[in-house]
């Protein structure tokens, strides 16, 4: 952590104050009392918060809001904190921050700043607002009064700080939430113990139904075999009856056949009786349709002509006359016309004169004309009534012919019934004859078959007696296969019950094992890990401490050391001095190396810390002016890029990079640059 | 017959508790009221008056209010400057008291030309002619006795005494063999009496050419050695130095300011809880009423801390039983169990990983999963649950239900756990 920047307003004794920070070494140097350590104040509340601090011992009286602004960067980046401070009636209390990072500015409550800085500076630790951060507190700033506090305070109180500081209070912590889980372990472990008893007379029980089970299997089977043996006898039972009820059947079969067969010939000897009759009658049919035949067998056929041809002959005349009658009608009547015009002089038609002459010669060619068509009229009808006369002869010949061909048609469909029927009749006794020899098989059979009856109601007796022998063993089977089944499910329910029984014993083992690798290993080895860690923590403090110690207090017979609890002694020539009667330089000496010890050692313990920034508060106080330059020597030694020292010292200028000078005039601080 | 008193490394003002300051102040004025009751005619303070440049006030005004009482019996006091009373950068309260003429600094040089000149300080009483080179910074002390004016120092004719306040090769006890000293040969020869200081060990010497070297020890103690010292029966003092012409005799005057009681218990092989224990037994017998208690505790503890053998609780049963003051030291004091430190330079992570890996053999379970590099990765899985902090806000019952809960999730053992209750 750099600081870059802080900025107070209403801080203490301070109105308004800005100071941007350098990196190397700063000094804030003023008189005693002039406002230089509310300045370190200020970037710890912006950092952390109130802590334990009151807000009434930073808000400059008389005042009802003031702020301070902090800006610094962590691994390259920025940020910018605001918290403020605002007084409500007799009470300051702090209101809404601000956190300013690259992604923006965000309003945060006091934890919650809190909780954010302590994240980016990487320090691990609770972030209860009600408390400072202990890691800033030993590793970054102490406050001049705390510098000695921590030396003269008491050994137990001060190793309970130092171990928090240190984080060796983590295998404190560790120890005793792990024998709050040795505990749980245990308690959980004896209940499921206390569930997992009666296992062995479980597997007694057990032991006994399976031995039952055995027994009332090997009982099971045998009466199954029985039950299987009477059923392989019941079913041959039944198949002879199934055999008679075939033969029964096929007897009652049989006396319908013969029922049938019976009427069957019966109906076949009536067939032929019939069919005999239908015989006679065709063969007098045929006798009668001969005898028909040779009467019209006499009619002959007047010509070859067809009675078509001779119609359309008498049609043909018929119009040919009338034709002539209209060509004689159409000559008189242009005789006629003739004649008028002969007679008039003049066209009828056209009122045009004509010459009479001319009409006299054409009068005479007409009447010519008229007289030859006259003489065609009477020719055609003698020629007409002589073909009427042919036609009707052929007429009369033709319907004699028509009912012959009837009658030889008849006779031949006579004949060929009268084959049929012989056939049929022929037929009709094959069958009667075959009816009547299965009719007689039959009859046979039915014969043999008459005592079936019998046979069956015997068998049906003796089925009973098997079926009911059969039923019994079967409920035997069902008793036994019950009782089987009755103790398996016992087995399974003692199974059950055991397996969950061993479960719980299971887990009661798993869980007394964790508790006793908690107990026996976890917990001791966690002791082990806090004296060695303590032990090495130790060390490196002893020789971070000796080691400042000797550069600032240069007196080979007096050295300083802590012991296994951190309390520093100082010794000379072996005898330890009390550290209450040492003189303010040596006190500051003692303090100042212990910080510096307390500082390097925080900062290695404080893994994923970022910060290396260093703030001194007074830390030369009662410092002889040689003390003052070893001072310098340290803070060289620091290797820190950023060193903040606050001091009413002004030797130590010199050594500065950067001055800022504090001054207060009527109760008002104000900070300026000297350099 | 004439007579001073040779005294050194009183180191007053080194003292901030009160009882020591009282004591301090005691034996310095018992010193003074030896020294008149002994009719002597001069003091002569060979450094280390004070313990630093500018002490407590209070004893300053204390012990300059008993050197005016001195002045007044018209016995005067020499001094030469401690490497602990005097800084030449910076003006010290014994340049006070100098300037306010109780006190006079015999070591009155000059750098001349590279070499230091020193002068010599007549006593008017007595005529004895004193000089002395204070002390300086370690390193700068043997280039300015190297670089002395000699021949006229030990030209001069008449009683004469060097004080000094550096150790001497020549007598150097072998348990400071570190310490920085000069050669004898650095001093000028043939003085009457070499009045030493800063070697907290009382002793006459001779070497030829230096017939005297006197070392007369701390009159009360600088530091808790010198308690030990005197509470192991070392007599405390100054030396009264009868003269005329010639030094006549040397006599050492006991100081005794306070009864000590020395305690040495070696702890090894106890634990702390066993050594705390014998420790109480062997100092319950003591009477200590009355007495500065150096208490020594050294050895290798088998088990537990060195701080739990209470020292602060040491001290104050032996202040209730009477003792004045308790000096512990325990500097040699350590524990087997914190000096063999396994993994010395580790990280937390790696002591975590290797000190679960390290012990996974010893545990017998039947459970795979709880042995090998899988226990080992489920207790660092573990650990991580269980080391957090409660929420803030969060209830202790919310809290425990939590961890067991990511625990219990953690160890794959929801389904085992589960179950009617």
């Amino acid at each position: 952590m750099i600081i870059k920047s802080l900025k107070l307003e209403n801080i203490r004794s301070y109105k308004e104050a800005s100071v941007e920070l350098p990196l190397g070494k700063t000094l804030f140097e003023g008189d005693i009392g002039s406002g230089k350590s509310t300045l370190l104040m200020g970037i710890e509340f912006a950092l952390f918060g109130l802590g334990s601090e009151t807000g009434g011992a930073l808000l400059k009286a008389g005042e009802t809001e003031g702020k301070v602004g902090l800006i610094f960067e962590v691994d390259g980046s920025e940020y910018s904190v605001v918290r403020r401070l605002i007084r409500k009636g007799a009470k300051v209390q702090q209101a809404e921050g601000t956190l300013g990072t690259h992604e923006g500015v965000s309003h945060l409550s006091a934890s919650e700043l809190k909780e954010r800085i302590l994240n980016i500076l990487g320090f691990n630790e609770p972030s209860d607002p009600k408390s400072q951060s202990v890691i800033y507190r030993y590793a970054v700033y102490t406050p001049q009064e705390e510098m000695k506090t921590i030396i003269f305070m008491r050994p137990d109180l001060r190793l309970q700080t130092l171990r928090r500081a240190f984080r060796i209070e983590d295998y404190k912590t560790a120890n005793q939430n792990a024998a709050e889980l040795s505990r749980k372990f245990r308690s959980r472990a004896s209940n499921f113990e206390a569930m997992a008893t009666d296992v062995r007379s479980i597997r007694e029980r057990i032991l006994h139904e399976r031995s039952q089970l055995e027994l009332e299997k090997k009982k099971l089977s045998a009466l199954r075999a029985k039950a299987e043996e009477k059923e392989k006898q019941l079913k041959s039972l039944n198949e002879e009856r199934e055999k008679l009820r075939s033969d029964e059947q096929k007897l009652l079969t049989t006396l319908h056949e013969i029922s049938l067969l019976e009427k069957m010939v019966k109906s076949s000897e009536d067939e032929t009786e019939s069919l005999s009759g239908d015989v006679e009658s065709l063969e007098k049919r045929i006798a009668k349709s001969q005898s028909q035949a040779k009467e019209i067998e006499v009619v002959a056929d007047p010509t070859p002509k067809t009675a078509e041809q001779l119609k359309s002959e008498v049609s043909g005349l018929g119009s040919h006359a009338e034709e002539l009658k209209k060509l004689q009608a159409r000559l008189e009547s242009k005789i006629e016309d003739y004649e008028t015009v002969q007679r008039t002089g003049s066209c009828p038609t056209c009122d045009r004169e004509a010459d009479p002459t001319i009409f006299v010669q054409k009068i005479r060619v007409k009447e010519i004309e008229k007289d030859e068509v006259v003489a065609k009229i009477a020719q055609h009808k003698i020629d007409l009534e002589e073909t009427k006369s042919v036609l009707e002869k052929k007429q009369q010949y033709e319907i004699a012919n028509k009912r012959m061909k009837e009658l030889n048609e008849d006779i031949l469909q006579y004949n060929h019934e009268l084959e049929q029927k012989t056939k049929k009749v022929d037929e009709a006794r094959i069958r009667s004859e075959e009816t009547t020899r299965k009719l007689k098989e039959s009859r046979e059979n039915a014969e043999l078959l008459k005592g079936i009856s019998a046979d069956i109601k015997r068998l049906d007796s003796k089925m009973k007696v098997a079926e009911d022998g059969l039923r019994v063993t079967r409920d035997d089977v069902a008793v036994a296969s019950t009782t089987v089944k009755e103790i398996r499910g016992r087995l399974k329910e003692r199974g059950g019950e055991l397996r969950t029984k061993l479960d719980y014993a299971k887990r009661a083992e798993m869980l007394k094992e964790y508790q006793i690798w908690t107990d026996d290993y976890f917990i001791p080895t966690l002791e082990m890990i806090e004296r060695h860690v303590l032990m090495n923590i130790n060390q490196e403090f002893n020789s971070n401490f000796q080691d400042w110690f000797s550069k600032l207090v240069d007196d080979a017979g007096k050295e300083a050391r802590v012991d296994e609890n951190f309390t520093p002694i100082l010794e000379q020539d072996g005898y330890e001095q009390e550290i209450y009667y040492l003189s303010g330089g040596e006190k500051t000496s003692l303090a100042l190396a212990y910080r510096l010890a307390l500082n390097n050692v925080v900062q290695k313990v404080s893994t994923g810390m970022k910060t290396n920034l260093v703030i001194f508060d007074e830390p030369t106080d009662g410092f002889s002016k040689e003390q003052l330059g070893k001072v310098r020597e340290i803070l060289d030694e620091l290797q820190s890029p950023q060193v903040i020292v606050v001091s009413h010292e002004k030797e130590l200028e010199s050594f500065a990079d950067q001055i800022f000078r504090i001054v207060k005039v009527n109760g008002e601080s104000s900070v300026s640059s000297g350099r | 017959m004439n007579k001073f008193a040779h005294m050194s490394d009183i180191h007053l003002g080194a003292h901030r508790e009160p009882v020591l300051q009282q004591l301090e102040l005691k034996c310095f004025n018992m010193a003074m009221d030896k020294c008149v009751e002994l009719g002597v005619d001069f003091v002569l303070i060979s450094g280390d008056l004070f313990h630093v440049g500018i002490p407590d006030l209070g004893i300053v005004n204390a012990a300059v209010k008993r050197m005016r009482e001195l002045r007044e019996e018209n016995i005067p006091i020499y001094a030469i400057y401690g490497s602990h009373d005097y800084n030449p950068a910076s003006t010290s309260v014994i340049d006070v008291i100098e300037t306010a003429g109780f006190l006079t600094n015999i070591s009155k040089w000059k750098e001349l030309k590279g070499k230091v000149r020193l002068d010599f300080c007549r006593d008017p009483k007595t005529g004895a002619k004193l000089t002395g080179l204070s002390a300086r910074k370690i390193g700068l002390e043997s280039r300015h006795y190297a670089n002395l004016e000699k021949r006229s120092l030990e030209e001069e004719e008449g009683f004469k005494v060097f004080a000094f306040h550096t150790g001497i090769t020549e007598l150097k006890p072998p348990h400071l063999s570190e310490m920085e000293t000069i050669p004898i040969s650095y001093l000028p020869r043939d003085f009457d009496y070499y009045a030493g200081g800063h070697i907290h060990e009382r002793g006459i010497f001779r070497l030829p050419g230096y017939e005297r070297v006197v070392f007369p020890g701390p009159l009360f103690t600088g530091y808790g050695s010198d308690i030990e010292v005197t509470a192991r029966g070392e007599k405390r003092g100054f030396y009264v130095v009868s003269f005329e012409d010639r030094v006549k005799k040397v006599e050492f005057t006991q100081v005794e300011s306070f009864n000590g009681k020395y305690v040495e218990y070696d702890a090894t092989g106890k634990n702390s809880m066993q050594a705390a224990k014998e420790l109480q037994k062997e100092i319950g017998h003591l009477d200590v009423r009355g007495s500065v208690v150096a208490l020594k505790v050294r050895g290798e503890l088998s088990g537990g801390k060195t701080s739990d053998m209470s020292f602060s609780g040491i001290r104050s049963a032996l202040t209730e039983r009477g003792a004045l003051y308790v000096y512990v030291n325990r500097h040699a004091l350590t524990s087997k169990e914190y000096t063999q430190i396994k993994f010395a330079g580790e990280d937390t992570s790696t002591i975590e990983a290797k000190s679960f890996k390290e012990r996974i053999g010893d545990v017998k379970v039947a459970q795979r999963s709880l042995r090998g590099e899988r226990g080992v990765a489920l207790a660092q899985e573990l650990l991580k649950v269980l080391r957090q902090d409660a929420r803030v806000d969060e209830s202790k019952k919310a809290y425990l239900d939590r961890l067991v809960k990511d625990s219990v999730h953690v160890l794959g053992l929801k389904e085992t756990i589960d179950g009617e209750e």
